[in-house]
């Protein structure tokens, strides 16, 4: 096991878009650390509640998981890491998770902000809020964060999608979904009406909900820019930019965010400008990505080699709902895109969409046509250890790509947060012979016919 | 060899617990259909009522997981891993369907590669929310009609209110029974080892809930008669995840402490809560299987007195002691276990939490860890 950080390496990015989340990061904490200091709503908030509801409420939201992110490219994960496990949470526990409560552990222990703590830290919420989508550990996690160490309101909200299998097309199964949705995000509204003292500005959610969709067909046009050969952005430039998406995709900032990077983009297909002058492969990175490592993206682009897609955070395809409708077309977003991930194969893709349609896991069929459409090379699929959740239906996906295509693949396991877990020479060695296999195999992209 | 129809009592269930497969392939032989399912927070007693019979899947730590870890990543809960591989090579090859629901990550995650891999004429995912509001008990009611509409459909016929209410009445007899069980279980000695107990509730189980009320009534009529044990040990509270042999709790009493309670699947979470049938049967149904439904998988408040009935549970059964089994991968019980310690901590009652990956070889290995932490909470005792 390696426990050094010479290794690791921060990534280059090659899109202007990207180089400038690190700025986006930064001015984002420092917002919420002023607004906190002048006493107005913040929340520790769970990646996939709405951020439309956030921004309609004006609240100043940081997110556990993406501080996991943070730490980890900072190099200060293990540390926060060490706290927890010394505090009796398992090792196999979220390592965002552990992350978080080896950061408050410690924040509680110095009575203010540690001062490694990246980004100047989350600061005290005055809310925190969880949704049930994805994994157990999003709800356990808030709710020690709540029962240890912030003594503030809580809102856990339900998000349920349908099983496998079931009818998509029978209205009382649209019905019985649309509707506790609906009451869910009521409740949220609720929750937050009685934390803020302020009503739900109608009006202001629903220009939010028309941002958001905006936003999101933006980034969807921006990745269909992604398929063209050569590649002009990387997987380690969309782990950037996704950041936005995820946690602000409806203020007026994700729109200009989304609209320059489309424009970017387009240019750099225009002109041919390639993330690697002579690329040799493409690739589809499966799973998320260390972290604490980015810069393997670029060690890969050394190697002539480029990811060209990546099966994490995708946005799914616009959805057309009329902002109009309010709450209503959260609900319909959600239920929309949940139809859509059953179309493809829903079978170890349980929880389609969170409750503003965040795609949650991907059916197999999609990472296919990711393989096909953005003719790659190869796959790496990379298990993070202790995120069951995110890892899960890759051993499907390799059994089920298998038979359809005719595409190396290569498996590589460690973490999206623990550095712990990063063999380096291993894994180095491990790219090294697959991009050997590659060569061998020259001029066969996809695919099986 | 004696057949099984001449055993009775612990003999009996012992026999049942050996072969647990071989009284629903009988049964299915005679063209009764078979419905496995997983923990389950959806109502067996809408399976029975439809005159189909309900059959907890279990693993075998002895076989490993290799045939399901083609199709599942290792860091899955290992039990789940476990019982899908016994589903590939064809163990349940006998059932005519599979009822799930969504207990934990790991089993709404089996449930899509089951039906994907085995599908049956029956299968189906009861959905359940992980927190209790107005909203999602409203569905939870929706998830319970689609579910007995399916069962309906598929066995043919409709679920009328008398046989509902029969169905949960013999389900109810069966908890009532078991709580009697347990009640022996407050003697001290008890009256019932943990691993008798144990064993009874696995073969239970493994055979429909008529034949399980008559199981019961035997060992409850010859642990009463037998003559009782003399030596007094420690009294210890069980907690955690899915335990469906015999292995963990017998070696805790072959170190010398006596299991008389337990918080985990096949035990109390079980079969604590009895049906109402006083009022509307889905509201009973609803408040079981629900709202009572004792798991950390569904969120049941911020504070440490969601452990409360743990307190309670030690003091009616007079346990000095706890021990928690934690499967590995199991977040749930994982994220849970500080919050538990430290509460068990105010309390003053020693707590031991192990994790294990329902192998046999780490059972063994917790041996140790296992009688330091009984001399322990003997010597506090003393
Ligand atoms: S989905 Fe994975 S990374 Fe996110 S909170 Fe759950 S376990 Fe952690
Ligand atoms: S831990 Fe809870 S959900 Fe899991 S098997 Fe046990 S009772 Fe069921
Ligand atoms: S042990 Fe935990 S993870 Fe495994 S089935 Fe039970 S609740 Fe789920």
């Amino acid at each position: 096991m390696v426990t050094s950080s010479s290794e690791f390496a921060k990534p280059i990015r090659h899109t202007d878009a990207a180089k400038s989340v690190n700025r986006v990061l930064k001015d984002w904490y420092a917002r919420s650390q002023e607004a906190r200091a002048k006493g107005a709503p913040s929340a520790w908030v769970m990646a996939s509640t709405p951020p439309e509801i956030l921004e309609a409420f004006d609240i100043q939201a940081v997110f556990p998981e993406n501080y996991g992110a943070v730490s980890a490219s900072r190099g200060q994960a293990v540390h926060y890491i060490n706290i927890a496990e010394s505090e009796g949470y398992s090792p196999s526990i979220c390592s965002y998770c552990r992350n978080t409560l080896g950061y408050i552990q410690e924040r509680q222990q110095l009575k203010a902000e540690p001062p490694d703590a990246p980004l100047g830290g989350m600061g005290d919420p005055s809310m925190l809020l969880s949704v049930s989508l994805c994994c157990d550990i999003r709800i356990k996690w808030f709710q020690t964060l709540a029962t240890r160490y912030l003594k503030v309101p809580i809102h856990i909200m339900e998000s349920l999608n349908p099983p496998y299998g079931l009818d998509m097309t029978d209205e009382r199964i649209k019905k019985h979904y649309i509707d506790v949705a609906l009451a869910e995000l009521r409740s949220l509204v609720a929750f937050l009406e009685e934390q803020t003292g302020r009503k739900l500005d109608e009006r202001r959610l629903k220009q939010v909900i028309a941002n958001s969709l905006v936003a999101r067909r933006l980034l969807y046009q921006t990745y269909q820019l992604r398929k063209a050969v050569p590649s002009p952005m990387p997987s380690e430039d969309a782990f950037a930019c996704v950041v936005p998406y995820l946690y602000m995709r409806g203020t007026s900032f994700a729109v200009d965010f989304y609209q320059k990077l489309h424009e970017e983009v387009k240019e750099r297909v225009e002109k041919r400008i390639a993330v690697i002058p002579e690329e040799r492969y493409r690739i589809l990175w499966v799973g998320m990505p260390p972290w604490f490592n980015m810069g393997i993206f670029n060690y890969l682009e050394s190697l002539g080699t480029v990811s060209a897609i990546e099966s994490q955070y995708y946005m799914g395809t616009p959805i057309e709902v009329d902002p109009e409708k309010g709450l209503q077309a959260l609900a319909e977003i959600a239920w929309l895109r949940s139809v859509e991930q059953h179309r493809q194969g829903a079978e170890i893709a349980p929880e389609q969409s969170g409750p503003s349609g965040d795609v949650a896991g991907l059916p197999v069929s999609l990472v296919e046509s990711f393989a096909r459409d953005y003719k790659v090379h190869g796959i790496i699929v990379h298990l993070v250890q202790s995120c069951r959740i995110i890892s899960f239906g890759q051993a499907h996906y390799k059994n089920v790509l298998r038979e359809r295509l005719n595409l190396p693949m290569l498996s590589l396991e460690s973490d999206m947060s623990d550095p712990r877990l990063w063999n380096d020479t291993e894994i180095k060695g491990h790219i090294k012979l697959f991009i050997d296999v590659l060569g061998q195999r020259k001029g066969t992209t996809a695919v099986k016919q | 060899m004696v057949p099984v129809a001449a055993l009775t009592g612990l003999q009996k269930v012992k026999y049942i617990y050996n072969n647990r497969l071989d009284r629903v392939k009988e049964l299915k032989s005679e063209g009764k259909r078979i419905i496995g399912y997983l923990c389950s927070m959806a109502p067996l007693e809408i399976l029975e009522a439809a005159g189909l019979v309900p059959f907890r899947i279990m693993g075998s730590p002895q076989k490993g997981t290799a045939s399901a870890d083609v199709h599942i990543e290792t860091n899955m809960c290992p039990y789940v891993r476990n019982c899908f591989a016994r589903g590939l090579e064809g163990e349940f090859g006998f059932l005519d369907g599979l009822l799930l629901s969504h207990t934990c990550d790991s089993v709404l995650r089996l449930y899509g590669l089951w039906k994907y891999h085995l599908d049956a004429p029956f299968t189906h995912c009861v959905n359940v929310p992980h927190t209790i509001s107005e909203p999602t008990i409203r569905f939870f009611r929706e998830e319970i009609e689609l579910f007995k509409e399916k069962v309906e459909q598929y066995a043919g016929q409709e679920i009328s209110g008398p046989a509902l209410r029969a169905s949960i009445e013999l389900y109810n007899a069966n908890k009532a029974l078991v709580k009697e069980l347990y009640g022996l279980r407050k003697e001290d000695p008890p009256l019932i080892s943990g691993t008798e107990m144990m064993e009874t509730l696995v073969a239970g189980l493994s055979i429909p809930a008529r034949e399980f009320n008559q199981l019961l009534r035997e060992v409850k009529d010859e642990v009463i008669t037998r003559p009782p044990k003399l030596t007094k040990k420690p009294r210890l509270l069980l907690h955690g995840c899915i335990m469906d042999k015999t292995g963990f709790v017998s070696l805790i009493e072959k170190c010398g402490a006596k299991v008389v309670m337990d918080d985990t699947c096949i035990g109390t979470r079980t079969f604590w809560n009895e049906v109402a049938t006083d009022g509307d049967l889905l509201d009973g149904l609803i408040d079981s299987y629900f709202k009572k439904f004792q798991c950390p998988r569904t969120y049941r408040g911020r504070s440490l007195h969601r452990f409360d009935y743990l307190r309670q549970y030690a003091t009616d059964y007079n346990a000095q002691g706890m021990i928690s089994y934690i499967m590995r991968f199991c977040d749930c019980h994982s994220l849970d276990a500080p919050d538990m310690r430290d509460y068990l901590r105010e309390l003053r009652l020693p707590v031991l939490i192990v994790e294990d990956d329902y192998t046999e070889g780490a059972v063994q290995s917790l041996r140790v860890r296992i009688q330091a932490f009984i001399e322990s909470v003997t010597e506090i005792s003393v």
